[in-house]
């Protein structure tokens, strides 16, 4: 078992970036579409807007 | 487009999946033990996997960066700037697992060979890609700025791959065209690192340019609605 650790360590630093780098995506990723849903119901409300003053 | 992407991100993405799975079991239970190194020899199958990723995604990032001078069209320089981020993931896993290897073989975390210094100098000059790309005012001078930057950094990797044979390095020349000094369970775990990482790299770069795209068609959709009307979202 001669230099298991730093064969551990390499493995364990190169999972550990790759799974830090596919958060951070998702984070971007869930952030995007945050902002997707917010701009929907504001184009929701002034749909609504617009048909409630027609009908006046 | 962006859908086709995404579909193509989610296929390549379950693809790395697999392949990262089988990937360590090929290296660290398959393949034999060298004698000379031990477990620190094992390392090899993911160090020299991720400089091949970084490889390919530098090169797209010079491909892109050609397309974007030429063309002037935006797609070009996302896909340059994506490639750029994943050639920059990899170069850090590069830089990162070269060290844990050299100290048990070589007795030192770092020495300023030819190959580690010139790979030093490419994470450097990617480094500078993403600053320019973040701090930036002007979005076309920096799309034209990071094209040029992004062409003469791709220059410095074949200057790495080659540094073993143009000067005495340290580094060990373990990948050649024309002979693999490999024994067959070692080539096969090494063949399918590589194979994996390569996939994982193009799942990374699928994913990040079709982040890219959403992106673009919400500030385009909010552009949109700014001009339409008054209110603002979010």
């Amino acid at each position: 078992m001669q230099h298991l650790g730093y064969m551990a360590a390499a493995y364990a630093i190169i999972w550990a970036a790759i799974l830090a780098y596919f958060l951070g995506l998702g984070r971007r990723e869930r952030e995007i579409w945050r902002e997707i849903q917010a701009l929907r119901e504001s184009i929701g409300r002034r749909e609504a807007g617009v048909d409630s003053g027609e009908h006046k | 487009m962006g859908k086709r992407l995404y579909l193509w991100s989610r296929i390549l993405g379950a693809l790395a999946l697999i392949g990262m799975l089988i990937a360590p079991w090929l290296a660290l239970v398959y393949a034999s033990v060298e004698r000379q190194m031990g477990l620190a020899q094992k390392i090899f199958y993911f160090h020299v996997p991720s400089a091949f990723a970084m490889y390919a995604a530098f090169f797209l990032v010079f491909v892109f960066s050609i397309l974007y001078l030429v063309q002037k069209k935006k797609t070009w320089d996302v896909w340059a700037a994506c490639a750029a981020e994943v050639g920059l993931l990899f170069c850090t896993l590069v830089l990162l697992t070269g060290p844990i290897w050299a100290k048990p073989v070589w007795g030192a975390w770092w020495v300023w060979d030819a190959q580690l210094t010139l790979t030093l100098v490419l994470w450097l000059i990617f480094v500078a890609y993403m600053m320019l790309k973040s701090y930036s005012e002007d979005p076309l001078q920096s799309a034209r700025f990071r094209a040029v930057l992004g062409i003469i950094g791709f220059l410095d990797a074949p200057l790495i791959h080659y540094s073993t044979r143009l000067w005495r390095t340290q580094h060990p020349e373990v990948v050649r065209a024309d002979t693999i000094g490999l024994p067959p369970d070692m080539l096969v775990a090494f063949v399918f690192c590589c194979a994996a990482f390569i996939v994982l790299a193009a799942a990374i770069l699928a994913r990040r340019v079709s982040l890219e795209f959403a992106r673009d068609e919400l500030e385009s959709l909010k552009a949109g609605f700014r001009v339409s009307g008054t209110e603002t979202p979010g």
